[in-house]
């Protein structure tokens, strides 16, 4: 053990597996599609919602505990993560309203959409990563502003309608970012049978 | 100068190192614990074994998916114990010069 190393190895080890960036993949797809087919997805975007997770801890049980074995993270502070996130959501919306409304045209929100939705994901995935201690986590945090914003100028005319476009980027982002630290922690780690 | 005082059973690297990890999760278990560690099997055991015995750490057994697992936590007293080893050792870390 390298001493001070120890928190950002044992985040390593929880989140290093890439299954949570694959899920969260599925989950940006289901919202491209719900927004793009319309209402009768609105139920897949709740099964992967609800039931995504749950699936994921039983992938983990099978493919991950086997190698590095077991363990759950710290709780969180329920209260200081939902307020963190009220104010965070409030501050990105209210802030850019505000730019809308200072520049005259509240209609820019619709053409920046994208670009919020971008701010709103970098911001969670930016958490993550203080979670995680992962690289890879805060270059998708960036990759996630930066996509947003380029989408805003390419398709901003579009408007809401660019969020499909958003999303679907990013699904592709995340699930070859889970994919390629899923192959490598496979590799890294063999299986262990006790 | 007074004798410096620490813990002996949180002091000791591996028995530390182990309640470090736990502080970090809700739980781990037993080949987490190991392979984060660098520890080997039997100084895990006997070190966690130690820790149970203190009350600073708490330990169940079970079966999933057939397999045996055993689950490591910290106790209440493991983490009052952490907090005054972590008081006493900034002490003693505030009383060495910056270029002794």
């Amino acid at each position: 053990m390298r001493n001070g190393a120890f928190g950002k190895d044992i985040g390593r080890a929880l989140y290093g597996d890439g299954l949570t960036e694959l899920w969260a993949a599925a989950l940006f797809l289901a919202m491209a599609a719900v927004w793009d087919v319309g209402g009768a997805l609105v139920p897949a975007l709740a099964v992967i919602a609800v039931f995504g997770w749950p699936v994921l801890d039983r992938v983990r049980r099978r493919i991950v505990e086997p190698r590095i074995g077991h363990a759950t993270p710290a709780d969180e502070e329920p209260k200081a993560l939902g307020s963190g996130m009220a104010i965070t959501t409030v501050a990105v919306i209210g802030g850019a309203l505000f730019v809308a409304w200072w520049v005259g045209d509240l209609g820019l929100v619709r053409v920046w959409v994208a670009g919020i939705a971008g701010a709103l994901v970098a911001a969670g995935t930016w958490y993550l990563a203080g979670r995680s201690n992962l690289t890879r986590h805060r270059i998708l945090s960036m990759a996630s502003i930066m996509w947003g914003f380029a989408v805003s100028v390419t398709w901003g005319d579009r408007g809401y309608d660019s969020l499909p476009i958003f999303f679907v980027g990013l699904a592709a982002a995340f699930a070859v970012t889970g994919a390629v630290a899923l192959i490598a922690f496979l590799r890294a780690n063999p299986r262990v049978d006790a | 100068m007074s004798q410096v005082d620490l813990d002996r059973v949180v002091h000791e690297p591996a028995r530390l190192g182990i309640l470090v990890a736990l502080a970090n999760v809700k739980e781990a278990d037993f080949s987490f614990l190991v392979r984060t560690l660098g520890m080997t099997r039997g100084n895990f055991a006997a070190h966690a074994g130690r820790l149970e015995q203190e009350g600073l750490v708490d330990s169940e057994k079970s079966f999933v998916d057939g397999q045996p697992r055993t689950l490591y936590r910290l106790t209440a007293a493991g983490r009052r114990r952490l907090r005054e080893y972590r008081r006493d050792m900034q002490a003693v870390l505030a009383a060495i010069p910056k270029r002794p």
